[in-house]
């Protein structure tokens, strides 16, 4: 089980919520059956409004799904500033790095509405990786996937404010 | 990489390109410190090396133009390779130059993409590459090998991602 901080809540869920994992865009390639292997893996947990799941430059271990709930990505300016970088509802997910490398997390996580959410631990997925590597391959090209997009659109972001407006 | 080096002259594998381009020492030892490969041994390169390809291109050579499909990824052993984009005015820009060492396109070995970019040929370059379809091919028959180098693809991602959150998040307005 994953420690973690006050507020967050372990709870149980129903088959419609477990569903969820379905539309989860880093499980997309997996069959039923490997999508079960994944299942016996997830953890759920209840967290209240305005608590803090994680902080930037904590040490990160697992990938979080929100099903229900907002929460905010916050991350702190060369200034000192907080900023919201995007806020995340259903279906988004965060942390996706910490499942391949051992960096800290790259910003943190504010709830914004009580939310539900699910946690896929980098243990376990070291452990899936060990036993069904067909499994871990498409995780690990769902990830891949997912990174690649998330980096094209912060680049055009980014190109936004560098590019003179004319 | 421990090699010896007689074995420089021989050509690494048969789908070596006709022109009998072969890897010397120091194109080996470029692909072993590669981030893409640097969960391998030297075994397993090998493996990989046996679905790649190798050849060398002549200088002001097109490897792929902007909006090509991209179905490989390119590993520059010699040589440079110019980053070409096309400006707002339609003159085309270098946006970058890939020098020995540096890689192109590692996301085409995931998926089909479409080239954001032009490479031309600067100075006279030895390339390796390695095709989708072989890395498929790869992935099925040693998939240990396969798991170790997507891991390594993403972990790239990972860190380029993080660099351009870092820079983006200077331009952003405060919460609080």
């Amino acid at each position: 089980m994953t420690e973690m901080p006050e507020g967050v809540e372990s709870v149980d869920v129903t088959d419609t919520q477990a569903r969820f994992l379905e539309n989860v865009s880093i499980f997309g390639s997996l069959t039923e059956d490997e999508l079960a292997v994944v299942m016996e893996h997830i953890e759920y947990y209840r967290i209240d409004a305005q608590k803090t799941l994680f902080r930037e430059g904590d040490f990160g271990s697992y990938v979080c799904f929100v099903i229900e709930g907002k929460v905010d990505i916050v991350k702190e300016s060369p200034s000192g500033k907080r900023v919201v970088v995007a806020t995340l509802s259903q279906g988004s997910s965060l942390g996706e790095m910490s499942l391949i490398d051992d960096t800290p997390r790259s910003a943190t996580i504010l709830v914004r509405e009580p939310s539900l959410l699910c946690l896929f631990s980098k243990q376990s997925f070291d452990q899936i990786l060990e036993t069904h590597p067909k499994i871990g391959i498409k995780v690990l090209k769902g990830i891949a996937r997912f990174l690649s997009g998330n980096l094209r659109n912060t680049t055009t972001r980014l190109a936004n404010y560098l590019l003179p407006l004319h | 990489m421990k090699r010896t080096t007689e074995k420089d002259e021989q050509p690494m594998n048969e789908t070596s390109d006709t022109t009998g381009t072969t890897l010397n020492e120091k194109h080996l030892k470029l692909l072993y410190q590669h981030q893409l490969f640097g969960d391998l041994n030297e075994t397993e390169l090998a493996i990989v090396l046996r679905h790649s390809k190798i050849f060398r291109a002549e200088k002001n050579r097109t490897l792929f133009r902007e909006g090509d499909e991209g179905d490989y990824v390119c590993f520059v052993l010699d040589g440079e390779m110019d980053v070409m984009k096309e400006s707002r005015t339609g003159l085309s820009v270098r946006i970058a130059t890939l020098a020995e060492g540096d890689s192109i396109g590692e996301m085409s070995i995931i998926e089909n993409t479409v080239r954001s970019a032009q490479v031309i040929v600067r100075e006279p370059a030895v390339l390796v590459t390695l095709s989708k379809g072989e890395f498929d091919l790869l992935v099925e028959k040693y998939p240990v090998i396969g798991l170790k180098v997507i891991r390594q693809i993403a972990r790239l991602l990972s860190r380029n991602l993080r660099e351009t959150s870092k820079q983006l998040v200077r331009f952003m307005y405060p919460l609080y």
